[in-house]
């Protein structure tokens, strides 16, 4: 039986997964640059690279698995450059960035100061599965690992985050 | 972690959920802006040309040399289908930033921002600023004779703890100032409220225009040339419509008039004249200044053929509408502006970006074939017949209307079997390749640069209603079809393909519609 394999996206079908997953896409992009404002503008400009280049979706994978790589890689460029140009957050704006309510602040900055210190891979899994709720085959077509890695690395983060935690609370 | 039981439940409560709250359009129209920069075959030929060069210094020289003048080319192109995102002249830039120093001394990002192009018509462009909050400054300024101008910031609204924009037609105080004789045409500005997506304007008789909206829900809409006498005298109701097409917000628009400004109103020499096209008006209320800045208010008569002059000194005029007998408004409040102002307007357009952004496209226009192509819709009305004889009878293709927007092309037609026997309509996907036999369906054509000028056809990609697979004896369809070629940027005279139909093959209508 001839497998036919679509090459290309629809405008239809990006919008859909616009529609549908903007508000993670947006979450996990702010977890990765540290800005509401600029994860908003990330997501945004990560659309217009998916519909100039929708033609080269191969269709091997999901389209929302693909729309998840450009968005992670685009934040991913976007903190870099933030880094380059040195406007990262100060620790002031971090603390507003992550903690806008009183309630919880050091609890929270606990939190951001163990993630910081996660290899970058085992936090960006950790964002997509927290933040998006992705399963490990859809983790994998962001991040373009196996699902195999994907499992390992979300364990290695969580045992290495409840080390660090614990660590703060002793 | 007293009260955060897992890991997850940490992480998840570092970064607050986000909205979904998105705007589909902008993407689609900065895609479409980035996609029409330069065909893409030219960029690749230079690189292929740089490639066969030597090595070393002087490649890079021309390398620099093409990059500057690819730069050039490319910077042109944008202008040409689209200015928007393009950063405001020097002027505009500096009178946005000191009112945001003013008014938004809390939003640092406001205050740092470029003013860039939000929304742009044939003969305006609106720069602005604004952040996620719904605040912005935003600047009105016509691009040719006759001067379309106005500025102003507005405040974005905190319901629930969200922010939201209400949306605004700020067209009630656009000057309309008539320069060297040259009136100059009637431009609206807004914003969508959020939660829209689109906007419309209704007039009283009914007719009804869609508005181009820019970025951020920014827009400036230039009724088309044929409505421009009516929105000058009547008003208009503005729309904001939710994306399945329910209306939010209607609000309506009084006209503006035009208005010349001699001098500087308030002083002896100056004149303030224009001319009334509005039905029903009785009088000119003007709102003035007198002494210790108390408001006047005073009414000029209005001449038989229209016309009014102000010439008297009765405190300093600072703005003029329209009223009925019964002293109800009818324009919009026109702001007196001083001519010195005015006069420095346009000079700061024809300066700077402003004017020079008709420049570019006109030259960009020539580059790419003498005026071809339209960012902008362009609706035929048209009642054409053709007719194909084939076995047993003729089949009858009528057109009614054709729609060209930029790169994109519409369509809208009936096809009527007045044959014996059923005619099967057979289509073909745009891109197959050419063999022995290259079979034509319905689409659009040019001719193309060889010696004897064969059609260069382009294939519709969708079918609305979809194409019946054949049509019985005495059956119609109707419908559209639509297709999308960088040509018709390119292109001015285009024919239209019908077909292809079994028996008959396919058609060539002899009528020609421009782009």
């Amino acid at each position: 039986m001839a497998v036919m394999q679509r090459e290309g996206a629809t405008l239809d079908d990006l919008q859909e997964v616009y529609e549908r997953r903007l508000g993670e896409l947006r979450r996990v992009a702010a977890a990765i640059v540290y800005d509401r404002e600029l994860a908003c503008d990330v997501v945004q400009d990560a659309f217009v690279r998916a519909v100039r280049t929708r033609k080269s979706f191969s269709g091997s994978g999901a389209l929302e698995g693909w729309v998840w790589r450009i968005v992670v890689n685009a934040a991913r460029d976007a903190r870099a450059r933030a880094r380059l140009l040195e406007v990262v957050p100060n620790s002031d704006e971090l603390n507003d960035f992550f903690a806008p309510d009183e309630h919880d602040v050091g609890q929270r900055q606990a939190v951001r100061a163990a993630i910081e210190r996660l290899p970058e891979r085992q936090r960006l899994v950790l964002f997509l599965r927290v933040y998006a709720d992705l399963d490990y085959c859809a983790i994998a077509d962001a991040v373009g690992i196996s699902d195999g890695t994907v499992a390992a690395t979300l364990n290695a983060a969580q045992t290495r985050l409840r080390e660090l935690l614990s660590e703060v609370r002793r | 972690m007293s009260d955060l039981s897992s890991i997850t439940d940490a992480v998840e409560s570092m970064v607050g959920p986000f909205d979904n709250d998105g705007n589909w359009e902008e993407i689609i129209r900065r895609a479409q802006a980035d996609d029409a920069v330069i065909p893409r075959h030219e960029s690749g030929s230079q690189t292929s040309w740089l490639r066969r060069r030597g090595t070393g210094l002087h490649r890079r020289k021309v390398g620099l040399a093409i990059a500057v003048a690819a730069g050039v080319i490319v910077g042109s192109a944008v202008a040409a289908v689209t200015l928007i995102g393009q950063p405001a002249p020097q002027g505009v830039q500096a009178s946005i930033h000191r009112s945001a120093v003013v008014l938004f001394a809390g939003h640092p990002g406001l205050v740092k921002a470029t003013a860039r192009v939000v929304a742009e018509s044939r003969d305006a462009t609106l720069y602005g600023i604004s952040d996620r909050q719904g605040n912005y400054c935003v600047e009105l300024v016509g691009a040719r004779k006759g001067l379309v101008w106005w500025f102003t910031c507005g405040f974005g609204l905190r319901v629930n703890g969200q922010y939201v924009t209400g949306g605004t037609t700020g067209s009630d105080q656009v000057a309309s100032i008539v320069v060297d004789g040259v009136e100059p045409p009637v431009v609206q500005w807004g914003r969508l409220a959020s939660g829209t997506s689109k906007a419309r304007a209704i007039y009283a008789d009914g007719t009804t225009e869609e508005i181009p909206v820019g970025s951020n829900g920014f827009f400036v809409y230039q009724p088309s040339p044929k409505n421009q006498p009516l929105a000058r005298r009547v008003p208009m109701t503005i729309q904001f419509l939710r994306k399945d097409g329910s209306t939010v917000l209607s609000t309506q628009v009084l006209p503006p008039q035009p208005v010349a400004v001699r001098g500087v109103p308030g002083t002896a020499s100056a004149t303030i004249s224009g001319r009334v096209l509005i039905r029903g008006a009785a009088a000119i209320q003007v709102d003035a200044l007198g002494h210790g800045l108390n408001p006047k208010t005073y009414y000029l008569p209005i001449r038989s053929d229209g016309t009014f002059v102000l010439t008297q000194r009765r405190g300093r005029p600072t703005g003029l509408y329209v009223v009925d007998r019964h002293n109800r408004q009818l324009s919009n409040s026109l702001p007196l502006v001083p001519e010195t102002y005015w006069r420095s307007l346009i000079a700061q357009a024809q300066g700077r970006s402003v004017l020079s952004a008709s420049r570019i496209r006109t030259a960009n226009r020539a580059r790419l074939g003498g005026g071809a192509g339209s960012l902008y819709a362009k609706t035929r009305r048209v009642n054409w017949t053709d007719v194909q004889t084939i076995t047993g009878g003729r089949v009858v293709y009528h057109t009614t209307k054709i729609t060209t927007v930029a790169d994109t092309y519409t369509i809208a037609l009936s096809v009527t079997n007045r044959s014996e026997g059923a005619v099967e309509l057979r289509t073909y996907p745009p891109k197959q390749p050419i063999g022995y036999v290259s079979p034509e369906s319905f689409g659009v054509a040019y001719r193309g640069p060889t010696a004897h000028r064969p059609f260069v056809n382009t294939r519709a990609t969708t079918f609305s209603p979809v194409l019946p697979k054949s049509l019985q004896p005495g059956e119609s369809w109707q419908g559209t079809f639509s297709g999308r070629t960088r040509e018709l940027l390119k292109h001015h005279d285009w024919w239209i393909f019908f077909g292809m139909v079994v028996p008959g093959g396919h058609w060539v209508s002899d009528k020609t519609f421009s782009t």
